[in-house]
């Protein structure tokens, strides 16, 4: 252990807090907190994620050469009192902590414990850091794209070797994710959770109302936009639009829960197209600026696979990596490989091969806990090859999986390891999934999971896409409407037999059966909550579901063997708890 | 330069020595004007909801019917599905806390059933009791019954809850250079008291205003379950060593019988602390006039000891402060309303049942006896309350099986009592609390509850508990032991399933024992450590100041199971000792394994343990912290830092941080 660099990155106090750890520049462990809390983008210190780094790492914190955190807060601030003073939410009028500056130094020292240097970065550059250093590309083009940090929104960077050097930045308040979310808010969905599900609407529309979304910003030619502020409100107000937007559209925004209709399909729909539109000339203008055949990006936008995927198809370079928790999560990583350089490291060319970072549930835990409730189970310890057979059985035969194994994933995309999966070939299951399992709307596609050696025979896609950050055609000739969205698209991983032997297995075995080496993969959660990181949560969540069997690593249990009496839990379980705010972007 | 320069500026500025502060004070004195027409967008208002019950309209008037959407909340809430409209029956509406909910008891023998049946039927009475209730909750209640329900009376039976979380977080540095630490205890109190007194009299002058009548009733504490705390104020090096001298003397001299000697060491030890922070010297005062069979003195003392840790806001005891008490009995008195003293009525009672289910909730004899005289107070002239029956026998069992288990993690004479209960009443169901207390999974999953949970209707208090979270039962100090002085040598067998579910379940094997995880860090009331001991989702709640173990105490406990070679972990420090003769001790089962140096920053050991020190079953770990040496002028200059930072002051000394504790099995 000794002479080894121990270097801890952590995002906090705004949302999506979490923490990593690198060993000489290595990634070693990675969470988010509100896979410990249970509060959904959980914004507080990551103090769970910053043990379960430790203990991953089987280090102490006096082994932690440095830290490395996310932002700088004294140029945050200037931010804030540059949106003035009679921005601030009159909740907040007497509270000064939002002011406080020395807060995230003293609260890492103070509640972590931590004795060693802390080191503090931008926070596009910790963006930036966090999908170059690991991309596996010893050279690239990077661009950042999100809501806001301290002032840039947007930043371009060339990055190379152990060093990044910024090229051009766009400021507060003109900002792609602000857009993205005001407009995110004017549909109906919560801002900052809701941006999925405009993408996801988006396809059913018609771009008719382009013209409209072009008078909400105006695109510069080189790497600048504008925002017309006059559309929006969070600069004063408890909302992201003004009512100007309303005029714009010609209808008032819709309220949450109401009625979805063609309108608001064809103003998503609009918007997308004018962001991908806006994407496309920005990395056209990076290029320009900083030639390579590589682009990496990061940010709350580069969560937007289908821009991505246009992004990498029309845009000059020949690759592309997203980070994959490229939300404020991942600014974490990029905070910690900054923090390793400062401290005399460098790092090491890595591409990121997979993202089971997070912990995992102890094969003998679990089989104590079975064991005790007496309930009947299956036990498949040593018995893979069984396992995987027992459960293609329940997926060809209609049922759906919950499915725990390993560590769990760092990000907001399941991979296989705290997934629910199922057959995407009956007509009913993207509704069934969506109403009985994942109790969520039901307009929202899912994603197809598929072994990499098959990717090609069913999809537009000739290269691999293990994050899910990227979309492509169905061209299958089996019909797979489970996965397959309204526009012919599916938004694909690829699954690696290194990588996910078990879970490689279980496609693999399920092609064999049925022909369809494709599974229906999505995140193992119930809407508004963070994915099961335990396997006691994923027990729960099977209780509180309509799932039909839950696979806890090397056991299976059906959902005909829950006693009745379990079932109160779905009474007294209480709604999660929502770490960020409705309407409005959490500013302070 | 423009704008954004200057913003950027600015920022540079307050982030620089006092600039906080100099933008809080210009809040203050309103040089910042704050623009309050920014757009305000609000959602349309929802129906009135009572707690868990939200108005329904129908034919015969407004319903309250209980909210699906709050079905989580249930439990907490009385056992009612819905409040009809006013009929022609008087009207009580009672609003309380845990005790007035009935805790175990419930739903089946609720204060407000009691109530009920002794006022007869022309009297309902509607439950708005809730466990960990507060003052402002009970003055919204108290507002939404007078609007809606049309009470003819209305009951409050709380003020355990009003404690003074969020006072100290108040404090500036000014405030602690300018008093002492007795005038800063003053302070704090009558702020607390001034701001239950302005709610109080909210909640007497709406109730007023609709001429309807209140009744207080303030609860009474169990002085038998009260132990003090191991806790001196820190006062520099030397007093601080003084009086944990004098402490560890008079409580030798109480052992010993020389109550004398103990008294005197006692008085001592008040010279050196004030009475305002410690409980120590009270309670050993207390403990020497009850030994005395001085009990009206003991139980003033004991009322002391617990009032002078009023600013340890950190000990969840649920008590009524003394000034919660005056200032009900104060309110009361000035408004017009009617109030009883528990304290008093207990006084006068001639039961020979004890009269507590633990250190504030009430057995039934308690329930009955509390009750009655509410119903006196209540009841038309001339007519007798009528007796109540006592509760089924499950439900009995019920209360004790759940006190037990709730009471499992505490230190064992309090572990001893309440088995003692349950085994006098049934001692069939000591087997289960033992495979409960050494289960690997929570409570809900183990099949023998659930059996019970589906059969027995009075367990539904405990069931909804169990279900409602993935809570596991805390290690006690000494669950066998306890088991085996209680079950006597005849019954071997539940003890012996017990011992072995503790070595299957808590014994490290492929992956090292985390002994600062809930389960193996005592769960101890009347410890400070008890937010560490806290499962974690409610320790996120609670906030705590560090995220590391830090011990209040000259020695921190730990249990785990093991009875092979291991190899134990510690991270710690000690960050008020500074090096020299003195040393941490590590000890398992009182035989020492290592001495090591003190330490202001993070220092690793790792300490090999042979098989032979361990015993079957459960192993006690004991960490022994050195003296403290930070001086009077540093304590007073970190508690100054402390508060600057806007940080809750360390008022008692933190003899030592262990920030990783893990034991594995040993390789060699």
């Amino acid at each position: 252990m000794r002479g080894s660099s121990y270097v801890i990155g952590i995002s906090a106090f705004f949302h999506d807090s979490s923490c990593c750890l690198l060993r000489d520049g290595v990634l070693v462990a990675a969470a988010s907190e509100e896979r410990f809390t249970r509060i959904k983008h959980d914004g507080s210190l990551p103090v769970n994620a910053f043990r379960y780094c430790l203990r991953e790492g089987d280090i102490n914190i006096n082994d932690l050469s440095c830290i490395g955190y996310y932002e700088e807060p004294v140029k945050k601030l200037g931010r804030q009192l540059w949106m003035g003073l009679p921005g601030i939410p009159a909740s907040r009028l007497h509270d000064t902590s939002w002011f406080d500056v020395h807060r995230p130094e003293r609260e890492i020292i103070n509640q972590l414990g931590i004795e060693c240097p802390l080191h503090f970065f931008g926070h596009h550059a910790s963006h930036a850091a966090s999908a170059f250093f690991f991309s596996g590309f010893p050279e690239a083009a990077i661009m950042t794209v999100d809501g806001v940090g301290e002032w840039s929104t947007t930043a371009y960077w060339k990055g190379g070797g152990s060093t990044m050097s910024l090229l051009e930045e766009v400021d507060f308040p003109d900002s792609l994710g602000l857009l993205y979310s005001a407009v995110t808010g004017y549909l109906g969905f919560e801002v900052n959770e809701g941006e999925y599900k405009v993408m996801g609407l988006a396809p059913y529309g018609q771009p008719r109302y382009m013209d409209k979304i072009s008078s909400l910003i105006a695109n510069g030619k080189d790497g600048s936009f504008q925002l017309d502020m006059k559309y929006f409100d969070f600069l004063r107000g408890d909302r992201m639009h003004s009512d100007a937007m309303d005029e714009l559209f010609g209808q008032p925004a819709r309220l949450r829960d109401s009625e979805i209709d063609s309108f608001h399909y064809d103003v998503a729909a609009s918007l997308q197209k004018t962001l991908e539109e806006i994407l496309l000339q920005k990395v056209q203008y990076l290029f320009e600026r900083s030639p390579s055949e590589n682009l990496c990006m990061a940010g709350g936008v580069a969560l937007n696979c289908v821009a991505n995927s246009r992004l990498l198809k029309e845009g000059p370079f020949q690759r592309l990596f997203v980070q994959p928790a490229s939300s404020d999560a991942g600014g974490a990583l990029g905070a910690a490989a900054l923090a390793h350089i400062a401290n005399g490291g460098t790092m090491p060319v890595q591409s990121l091969p997979h993202v089971y970072l997070g912990r995992s549930s102890p094969v003998a835990e679990i089989h104590n806990a079975l064991s005790e409730s007496a309930i009947p189970y299956l036990n498949f310890e040593g018995k893979t090859t069984e396992l995987i057979e027992a459960v293609v059985d329940r997926l060809a035969a209609g049922k759906v999986i919950g499915w725990f194994q390993g560590r769990d994933e760092f990000g907001p995309r399941a991979l296989g390891s705290r997934s629910i999966l199922a057959d995407p070939r009956p007509e009913h299951m993207r509704d069934h999934v969506n109403a009985l399992v994942k109790l969520r709307e039901g307009f929202r596609p899912f994603a197809p999971a598929v072994p990499e050696s098959s990717a090609a025979d069913h999809f537009d896609i000739d290269h691999p896409s293990r994050f899910m950050l990227e979309t492509c055609q169905v061209t299958s000739s089996l019909s797979m409407p489970a996965i397959t969205h309204v526009d012919g698209s599916a938004r694909v991983q690829t699954v690696d037999p290194q990588i996910s032997p078990r879970f490689h297995a279980l496609l693999e075995a399920f092609g064999r059966r049925t022909g369809c080496p494709v599974l229906l993969n999505t995140s193992f959660n119930v809407r508004g909550e963070p994915i099961v990181s335990t396997f006691m949560e994923a027990l729960r969540c099977l209780i509180r579901t309509e799932i039909d069997s839950l696979v806890l690593e090397d056991f299976l249990l059906d959902r005909e063997s829950i006693p009745t009496d379990w079932f109160c839990i779905r009474e007294v379980t209480a709604p999660s708890v929502r770490g960020v705010g409705e309407y409005a972007y959490t500013f302070f | 330069m423009d704008s954004k320069q200057k913003a950027a500026q600015l920022a540079t500025l307050l982030a620089k020595g006092e600039g906080k502060q100099i933008l809080s004070l210009m809040f203050d004195l309103k040089l910042l004007d704050v623009d309050t027409t920014q757009a305000i967008h609000t959602l349309p208002e929802s129906q009135p909801t009572i707690g868990i019950w939200e108005a329904q309209q129908r034919p015969d008037g407004v319903h309250f019917v209980r909210s699906q959407k709050l079905r989580h909340e249930w439990s907490g809430w009385a056992d009612i599905e819905e409040f009809h409209p006013k009929s022609g029956k008087r009207r009580v509406v009672v609003i309380g806390e845990s005790v007035a909910h009935g805790w175990f008891l419930a739903p089946a023998f609720t204060p407000c059933k009691v109530l009920a049946q002794m006022l007869g039927e022309d009297t309902e009475v509607l439950d708005l009791s809730r466990i960990n209730m507060a003052l402002p909750q009970a003055m919204q209640l108290n507002s939404l019954a007078l609007e809606h329900l049309a009470p003819d009376v209305i009951v409050h039976f709380s003020g355990n809850n009003w404690g003074p979380l969020g006072l100290i977080q108040s404090l500036s540095r000014e405030d602690y250079v300018e008093f002492t630490l007795e005038k800063l205890v003053e302070s704090r109190k009558a702020e607390l008291s001034t701001l239950i007194r302005t709610l109080l009299e909210n909640i007497a002058a709406t109730a007023k205003a609709k001429n309807v009548p209140l009744l207080f009733v303030i609860p009474e504490f169990n002085f038998g379950e009260w132990k003090d705390t191991w806790y001196g104020p820190w006062l520099g090096a030397g007093k601080t060593s003084q009086w944990y001298e004098k402490r560890t003397a008079a409580e030798a001299a109480f052992e010993a019988g020389d109550l004398h000697r103990c008294i005197g060491l006692a008085n001592d030890m008040l010279v050196l602390d004030g009475g305002a922070l410690g409980g120590a010297a009270y309670d050993l005062l207390a403990r020497c006039s009850r030994a005395k069979s001085n009990l009206r003195e003991a139980r003033e003392l004991f009322e002391r000891s617990w009032d002078a840790i009023f600013l340890n806001s950190s000990i969840p005891l649920a008590r009524c402060l003394p000034s919660n008490r005056e200032a009900i009995a104060s309110v009361a008195a000035a408004s017009g309303c009617q109030c009883i003293d528990l304290r008093d009525v207990f006084d006068q009672a001639e039961s020979q049942s004890p009269l507590f289910a633990d250190y504030c909730h009430l057995s039934v004899e308690g329930i009955r006896l509390a009750m009655s005289a509410v119903a006196k107070t209540l009841a038309k002239p001339g007519r007798d309350c009528t007796p109540v029956s006592a509760p089924p026998h499950a439900v009995e069992i019920a209360n004790s099986f759940g006190l037990a288990l709730q009471n499992s993690a505490l230190p064992d004479e309090i572990l001893a009592r309440h088995l003692r209960v349950l085994a006098d009443d049934s001692p069939e169901w000591i087997p289960l609390f033992l495979e409960l207390a050494a289960a690997s999974g929570p409570l809900w999953m183990n099949r023998k509850l659930r059996c019970l949970f589906e059969q027995e209707k009075a367990f539904s208090y405990l069931r909804n508990f169990a279900y409602g979270s993935d809570w596991n039962i805390a290690l006690s100090q000494n669950l066998i032991g306890v088991a085996k002085q209680i079950l006597g040598p005849d019954n071997q067998e539940a003890t012996g399933t017990a011992t072995m579910l503790l070595h299957r379940n808590h014994e490290p094997r492929d992956q090292p024992l985390d002994l600062l995880s809930s389960r193996y860090s005592f769960l101890s009331l009347q410890e400070r450590e008890f937010l560490w001991t806290m499962p974690e989702p409610v320790r996120n709640l609670l906030l705590p100041s560090s995220n590391f173990y830090r011990s209040y105490k000259p020695e921190s406990p730990f249990a785990f199971a093991g009875s092979k070679p291991l190899c134990l972990s510690l991270t710690y420090r000690t960050p008020h000792t500074a090096p020299g003769d003195t040393w941490v001790e590590v000890s398992i089962n009182q035989d020492k394994q290592a001495c090591l140096p003190p330490s202001t920053s993070w220092r690793t050991c790792t300490i090999s343990i042979p098989a032979d020190v361990l015993n079957v079953g459960q192993n006690w770990l004991r960490i022994g912290w050195p003296k403290l040496t930070a001086e009077e002028d540093t304590v007073l200059k970190l508690r100054a830092d402390r508060m600057q930072c806007g940080l809750t002051p360390e008022l008692y000394p933190v003899f030592g941080e262990i920030h990783s504790l893990t034991v594995r099995v040993s390789n060699s």
